[in-house]
């Protein structure tokens, strides 16, 4: 008899405390099917949008003929167009992301918010896409929004395990290249590269007009680097090992981290990048909660302002 | 430097403690998997360097705090500026200089005498007078304590220079101890410069008891240091006058000299050798036949001088200058008086007659008295008194005890009668055993005895005495352990190693016990072969301190209460006889004074027999050897040593504690500028 499949990164407690929630563009997306989240499009849906001058071979449905009676001249009605969301999540699994410090590993941290959120992405009628990556991409799952699809991201994501070299500036300008309508791309990372080949990946994403957000996720650990003798640190990337005595590299090693941290916000929020740093002794849920509803809020201002 | 507790720095190898320690941590390490490698990479490479120095700093500062602390604990000593500031000043400083004739010894190389040496090691040790608001000098020959200003105006005293006398440093000890007694000397350093020479110390002397007990009354407020300074003397020679004596050989005069050379095996066994008899010099080619070799002269003295003079015999400067000249004054004795005190008849004619074959003719005369007598007829003139019996006791042996110790020779023959008597009952301390009678056919011989000194010796012919001849029937062994303080050594023995003949020294003068007596029913001595020669050179013996001239010992000699200037006689220009050998001269009188005889021993003490005379008194003990200052004679430095340790544990903690990494900084200043 098969075995029931691996779905300990979902939590249905979370799922439903989170399923009131929705995940929200901050831009107008281009769907294939009408949803719930603005178009970049102008559709027949019954929230005027503007006005503009007819031109012939418009339909005369849509001409404000009271427009016409005070002005003489032909106007049409333009209505907003509702779309649903292409997400697609993509999923750091080098081997760097496979450190577990006392909360658990940064992948497992990762994968439940993934899971979470394309759970959540589904149920609201959205299409979702997986890929995974390490030096290169591993898996790439277009994105569907057939429940079905979902349970075959979910067998994807039970299958994987963290190992390899990270390599995610190539590896997000090749998904950049790969995502070719406008989508909600979310990231999930610990970020070990250079700032400005990375930031360039994200200035891609954003000249591909892609809505980008960033979880970061780092090990309480990795930022207060708390030990208290000389250590042999292996890398967990290679076979790299070096041998040092943390008290006396332990400013320098917080300075670093932090000249980093500093970096990568400053280019995430000039590329209007949606950054959010995680912190694995933190949980999902409360991360996620404060990611959709500060998204919920975006769009609704953007709404009220339109 | 040197150390104090030397055994202690045994312990500075755990100076490397923190090393190890560091090693040790380093290979405990266990191993991490860590993700942000890029960040720890970066860190290491922006913080190794001057995290490594401050590593090795840090390092650094806990091996030198280790360090100090096993130094500060060896306690060491630092002359020159380092001693100066980092040692405490004493209140009082006292200086106890062994000026004495040995100290005179100098050093090949350099040419620097002991004395001198020791001199400028007190005047560059930071120890000495700096601080103290009291500073003392006393030297050897005086042991007069005098006010100084500071080492450097010892220097220029003329009782720091050099003498011919002995040291008696138990006695300086207490001219110290007065000192600080009298001064009320709070906290007192006494530095003592000597070659540690055992005749000056008298490591044996019962007075270091005393002196120990004194100085550990004091407790703390007293310290000992010992400058001990040796070396030179490798190639020496000395000379010393061992008699003198005015001889007329078919009516020619002549001074029968003897005289003891010593060399040590540096120096040339052939040498010239001059001799000056009243100013007339002549030179004799000697040749050492051994180290210690007696040189029996006969300078011709002029026809006519019949009276008092005095002789020199001078041998070539070496390593040391003091003891390369002896001199002797000589004279005629005058009429040499005998006193006979003898229970036996016949033992006490046959003594006089030995003494005195004539009366009044050859300059003796000899006289009989009761022992009892021997009080009231006042003995200030006699040249030798003979008792046969029991020395007698009371004011006799109370008179008696003077006369020998003011240069007088006493000869004991036993009593006649048997009865030991107590040794202690007598001034002389000698008592004897009961008579020993030999067999019929096989009397006591004896065979041994000293044929080239003392009154046995061989006559100036070179034929011997016929002591082995000596035929003794009948013998009473002496008991002498009655005086302290006596040096008994036997002239004669018998053929079973009982002594015959031995002599003491008791003051300034000798006493001689026979063991037998010269009457026929106890020996053939009173046949005058042995005992006629035997009692003259007793008489002559005792009779040189009737003389006009004398002999004596330089630092024991003490010019006569009729304040007459004594000035030199020998042909120098100027001479004190209080510190310097030679020939003096004050009116009609004359003396020879002589380096005392215990200068020429080289024997000294060890450092430990050194420490040990002073019980529980610290005492530091500081060497200086020849051609090498081993020794800094300085001060204690182990309190800046503490104070070093203290600012290294404060330079660890600073590095420590304050440590800043650049990294921290510039990220500081990034978050600022976000």
């Amino acid at each position: 008899m098969p075995s029931a499949p691996d779905r300990t990164f979902l939590d249905a407690a979370v799922l439903s405390r989170l399923s009131r929630l929705t995940v929200s563009p901050r831009m107008p997306m281009i769907g294939s099917v009408t949803g719930i989240h603005k178009s970049a499009h102008r559709g027949s849906s019954v929230e005027f949008a503007e006005y503009r001058k007819y031109v012939p071979g418009d339909d005369t449905r849509h001409v404000d003929w009271r427009v016409y009676a005070r002005s003489d001249r032909f106007y049409m009605k333009e209505f907003e167009a509702d779309t649903n969301l292409r997400c697609y999540i993509v999923l750091d699994t080098s081997g760097s992301m496979a450190f577990e410090g006392r909360h658990g590993s940064k992948f497992d941290h990762a994968l439940r918010m993934a899971a979470t959120l394309a759970h959540l992405l589904v149920h609201q009628g959205d299409a979702v896409g997986f890929m995974c990556f390490s030096d290169r991409i591993l898996r790439d799952v277009p994105p569907r929004h057939s429940p079905s699809h979902l349970k075959n991201i979910f067998d994807v994501m039970a299958g994987l395990s963290p190992s390899g070299k990270t390599e995610i500036v190539k590896t997000l300008h090749d998904a950049a290249e790969r995502i070719h309508q406008r989508a909600l791309v979310i990231v999930f990372s610990d970020l070990f590269a250079e700032v400005e080949p990375l930031m360039d990946c994200f200035q891609h994403m954003r000249f591909r007009k892609h809505d980008l957000s960033v979880f970061h996720l780092l090990d309480r650990q990795e930022l207060e680097f708390d030990f208290d003798r000389p250590i042999r640190f292996v890398d967990m990337e290679g076979p790299f090992a070096m041998i040092t005595d943390p008290a006396s590299i332990r400013a320098g090693y917080k300075a670093e981290v932090a000249a980093h941290l500093d970096a990568v916000r400053r280019g995430c929020n000039e590329f209007n990048v949606d950054y959010q740093l995680v912190h694995t002794d933190i949980h999902y849920e409360q991360l996620l909660a404060a990611f959709l509803l500060q998204r919920m809020r975006k769009a609704r201002l953007a709404g009220a302002a339109r | 430097m040197t150390f104090l507790q030397p055994v202690l720095l045994w312990a500075l190898p755990a100076a490397l403690l923190p090393v190890l320690i560091h090693l040790l941590n380093r290979l405990r390490f266990r191993s991490v998997k860590w993700a942000a490698m890029m960040f720890l990479v970066s860190a290491t490479r922006s913080a190794a360097r001057r995290a490594r120095l401050r590593h090795w700093l840090v390092m650094a500062c806990r091996c030198a705090l280790i360090l100090f602390f096993v130094l500060a604990a060896a306690r060491p000593l630092a002359g020159g500026w380092l001693g100066l500031v980092a040692s405490s000043a004493p209140d009082t400083a006292i200086v106890l200089l062994d000026r004495s004739a040995s100290m005179e010894r100098r050093d090949a190389v350099t040419g620097t005498g002991l004395r001198e040496k020791a001199i400028d090691t007190l005047s560059a040790s930071s120890g000495f007078g700096r601080g103290a608001s009291s500073c003392v000098f006393i030297e050897n020959a005086s042991r007069t304590p005098q006010q100084v200003a500071d080492m450097g105006a010892i220097r220029d005293l003329t009782l720091a220079g050099p003498s011919d006398t002995a040291c008696d440093m138990p006695a300086m000890f207490r001219a110290a101890l007065d000192c600080m007694t009298s001064g009320r000397s709070g906290r007192t350093e006494i530095w003592v410069a000597s070659d540690l020479q055992r005749s000056n110390w008298r490591p044996e002397s019962p007075e270091w008891e005393n002196i120990a007990a004194a100085l550990g009354a004091w407790g703390a407020d007293v310290r000992v240091r010992v400058l001990a300074v040796s070396g030179g003397g490798s190639a020496n020679r000395s000379v010393r006058m061992n008699g003198a004596e005015k001889r007329t050989s078919a009516g020619r005069p002549f001074l029968s000299l003897k005289v003891d050379l010593s060399r040590t095996q540096g120096a040339g066994a052939s040498f010239p050798a001059i001799v000056t008899i009243d100013g007339n010099r002549s030179q004799v080619d000697v040749t050492m036949a051994s180290e210690n070799y007696r040189l029996a002269l006969k300078p011709d003295l002029p026809g006519d001088r019949l009276s008092n003079g005095w002789g020199k015999v001078e041998i070539p400067s070496d390593d040391n200058p003091r003891d390369n000249a002896c001199y002797v004054a000589f004279g005629e004795p005058g009429l040499m008086k005998a006193v006979v005190a003898a229970s036996d008849p016949a033992a006490g004619g046959i003594l006089r007659l030995a003494l005195c074959p004539a009366s009044d003719r050859f300059g003796r005369s000899a006289v009989r008295v009761e022992a009892a007598d021997l009080a009231s007829m006042g003995l200030a003139d006699a040249a030798l008194v003979v008792i046969q019996g029991n020395p007698p006791s009371g004011a006799a042996g109370a008179a008696l005890g003077k006369y020998v110790e003011s240069g007088g020779v006493v000869a004991v023959f036993p009593p006649s009668a048997d009865g030991p008597a107590a040794a202690g009952s007598n001034s002389l301390g000698v008592a004897w055993k009961a008579m020993e009678t030999a067999q019929k056919d096989r009397p006591f011989r004896v065979p041994v005895w000293d044929e080239n000194d003392g009154v046995l010796s061989r006559s100036d012919n070179g034929r011997n005495l016929d002591v082995g001849d000596l035929s003794v029937a009948t013998r009473r062994l002496p008991v002498v352990d009655g005086l302290s303080g006596v040096a008994w050594h036997g002239i004669a023995h018998y053929q079973d190693n009982e002594p015959f003949l031995f002599q003491g020294r008791l003051g300034g003068g000798s006493v001689f016990v026979f063991t037998t007596l010269p009457v026929e029913s106890w020996s053939d001595l009173g046949e005058g072969r042995v005992l006629v020669p035997a009692l003259q050179r007793m008489l002559f013996m005792g009779a040189g301190r009737l003389l006009a001239c004398a002999n004596g010992i330089c630092g024991e000699w003490q010019p006569p209460g009729d304040g007459g200037e004594w000035l030199p006689a020998d042909g120098r220009e100027s001479g004190n006889p209080l510190y310097e050998a030679g020939v003096y001269r004050s009116g009609e009188q004359m003396v020879a004074l002589n380096r005392p005889a215990a200068e020429d021993d080289p024997q000294s003490l060890e450092k430990e027999e050194v420490k040990r005379l002073f019980g529980d008194v610290r005492v530091d003990l500081v060497e200086e050897t020849a051609g090498a200052a081993t020794g800094a004679g300085g001060g204690e430095v182990w309190r800046m040593l503490v104070v070093l340790a203290f600012l290294a544990l404060v330079a660890e903690a600073c590095l420590l504690l304050f440590e800043k990494a650049p990294g921290r900084a510039r990220g500081a200043e990034r978050s600022r500028a976000a």
